[in-house]
């Protein structure tokens, strides 16, 4: 009989994905303040 | 001077057997499209599939049989086998290619198969709109069993494992064990890339969807497009690449894929255990962040100033993007490969082509010289600067931090700038090869050398149907090289001399 999946298990994979996406979107965030800022200063 | 010993009958069996193990895994990995492509009536796909399958499960019968033995693995029969599992393991993979129809040149059919599972992306197919769906599906298996590591997928598979396979895992270019078991290691990449399938596959199809894609065929592209994101290979189903889908929901989600993919799996576990600390402070985090934010300046100068883009959305959709894809070693295009050689100026391109050569993590399924050798050369050389402005009898300590703080030794300093170094020079090899053809300037020669050897696969048009077979074959050899990082092919030649001139076991 399969055991069934401790809370655990999906706890950190739903972290996991939350740290991604949020690593990600702030990546977006600092690139997109730095494309406005050279689109200000040369464009 | 010591002689190298010669390896005797004992090792080569060794060699043979696990490299049968390995062949296994990619015959029984042909197995999924052929399914596929008898379902969907794809008949000459599935001939080529159920030939190239056989000949692979056929090798690993006749290896099984006769080679088994339960002599242990040393550091120098793993390096071989890994050196030839990633040599054999493309002409294998090759058989169907060429069985299919697709290339007219073996030559090609081989590039195709070392371009998909070094994970480099590029491709020379002629009309990939029209490549039957389980033939895109091989390729795109490729890239995921070659970004997680062939020989770990095969091998956490097919053996007992333990210290046996841990020496194999090293020699894989997986300098770091995330986890005290190489077993748990895999099952913890495994863990990772399914629930990341799971989630952003969904998110994909739902994006392709609202575009207006039908539930059948968003499905086929979102597994494909998961598989070429986080494998950081960069295979499309279509010619247009990212272009073809335009839409900047998938794009975001096949930037958070990239992502993903370049980050070390040392740093997934960081993640799903909650310390996102251990990422910010990570050696590799700070020094990809780094380079990467100063060549988004030099990228975004060099469009604008070049007059490429003039809005937001524009430096975002096609510099970030195209960046994200160069740094994460991915090589999904939003752009022809034309725009960088006639639109894109000078600087823009060259932000490109160091961001390419950098590439990811190590320890991930990325490729290039990886942030961890370029922040230690960097460190290593503030060392040097501080120890001679400091008096001479002042300590000069330099830490930093790659899970735990570690002091930096002269060894670690030193493997990390010899990796650094020859990826430089397989870069240089690329560029002076396809010179010496005389149809192509220094920036398409460099620019496609390096995304090569780096494994990224942004194409500035040199790899194409129509290149030439000797540049074909050194493009093959830096895939090779990149991949493995340098050590376990080296470490072949090194058992082949010693094998020719070693000295005889008493």
């Amino acid at each position: 009989m399969s055991q069934p999946r401790d809370e655990g298990f999906w706890r950190e994979r739903v972290r996991g994905i939350g740290l991604l996406i949020a690593l990600s979107l702030s990546v977006l965030a600092i690139a997109t303040v730095v494309a406005f800022g050279v689109l200000v200063v040369l464009g | 001077m010591t002689t190298a010993l010669k390896p005797d009958a004992r090792d080569l069996q060794l060699i043979g057997y696990y490299l049968g193990k390995v062949l296994l895994g990619l015959g029984l990995l042909q197995l999924v499209p052929l399914i596929v492509a008898l379902s969907l009536g794809e008949w000459n796909s599935a001939s080529a599939f159920a030939i190239g399958a056989a000949l692979a499960i056929i090798t690993w019968a006749l290896s099984d049989a006769l080679l088994v033995t339960r002599q242990a693995l040393s550091w120098a029969h793993g390096m071989v086998i890994v050196g030839l599992s990633w040599l054999l393991g493309p002409i294998y993979a090759a058989v169907p290619m060429l069985l299919s129809g697709r290339f007219s040149d073996p030559m090609h059919a081989l590039f195709e198969a070392m371009s998909a599972l070094t994970t480099t992306g590029m491709s020379v197919i002629h009309d990939l709109d029209h490549t039957p769906v389980s033939e895109d599906l091989f390729r795109h298996l490729l890239q995921i069993a070659g970004g997680l590591g062939i020989i770990i997928v095969v091998l956490s598979v097919f053996t007992a494992g333990g210290a046996r396979i841990t020496t194999l895992y090293v020699s894989e270019a997986r300098d770091e064990r995330v986890l005290p078991n190489i077993i748990r290691t895999a099952r913890f990449i495994f863990s990772v890339a399914g629930t990341l399938f799971a989630v952003f596959t969904t998110l994909l199809v739902v994006a392709l969807v609202a575009t207006g894609f039908t539930p059948g065929r968003a499905i086929y592209h979102g597994v494909n497009l998961f598989f070429a994101s986080f494998s950081t290979g960069g295979f499309s189903v279509m010619q247009a690449s990212m272009m073809y889908y335009h839409s900047a929901w998938v794009e975001l989600l096949v930037g958070i894929v990239m992502i993903a993919g370049t980050l070390s799996f040392g740093l997934h576990l960081a993640m799903w255990r909650g310390d996102p600390r251990d990422v910010l402070r990570h050696i590799e985090t700070r020094t990809l962040a780094a380079v990467t934010s100063v060549l988004f300046v030099l990228l975004s100068v060099g469009l604008v100033r070049a007059g490429s883009y003039d809005s937001l959305e524009a430096l975002l959709r096609k510099g970030w993007f195209t960046l994200v894809s160069a740094a994460s070693s991915t090589g999904h295009q939003v752009n022809v490969g034309d725009t960088y050689l006639y639109e894109w100026g000078l600087l823009a391109p060259a932000a490109i082509v160091a961001s390419m050569a950098m590439g990811g993590m190590a320890s991930s399924t990325a490729g290039g010289i990886k942030a961890i050798r370029v922040g230690l050369t960097i460190k290593s050389v503030t060392h040097e600067i501080r120890r001679i402005l400091l008096p001479e009898s002042a300590l000069v300590v330099t830490t930093y931090h790659a899970g735990k703080r570690r002091v930096l030794r002269d060894e670690t300093a030193r493997a990390a700038t010899t990796v650094l170094l020859l990826f430089l020079a397989s870069y240089l090899l690329g560029v002076l090869t396809a010179l010496a053809y005389g149809e192509l300037d220094l920036t398409q020669a460099i620019f496609e050398s390096v995304s090569v050897g780096a494994n990224i696969g942004i194409s500035i048009g040199v790899v194409n149907p129509g290149m030439p077979d000797g540049l074909a074959l050194v493009y093959i050899l830096q895939m090779w090289l990149g991949r493995l990082e340098f050590v376990a092919v080296f470490a072949l030649f090194g058992y082949l001399v010693s094998l020719a001139r070693g000295r005889a076991r008493t």
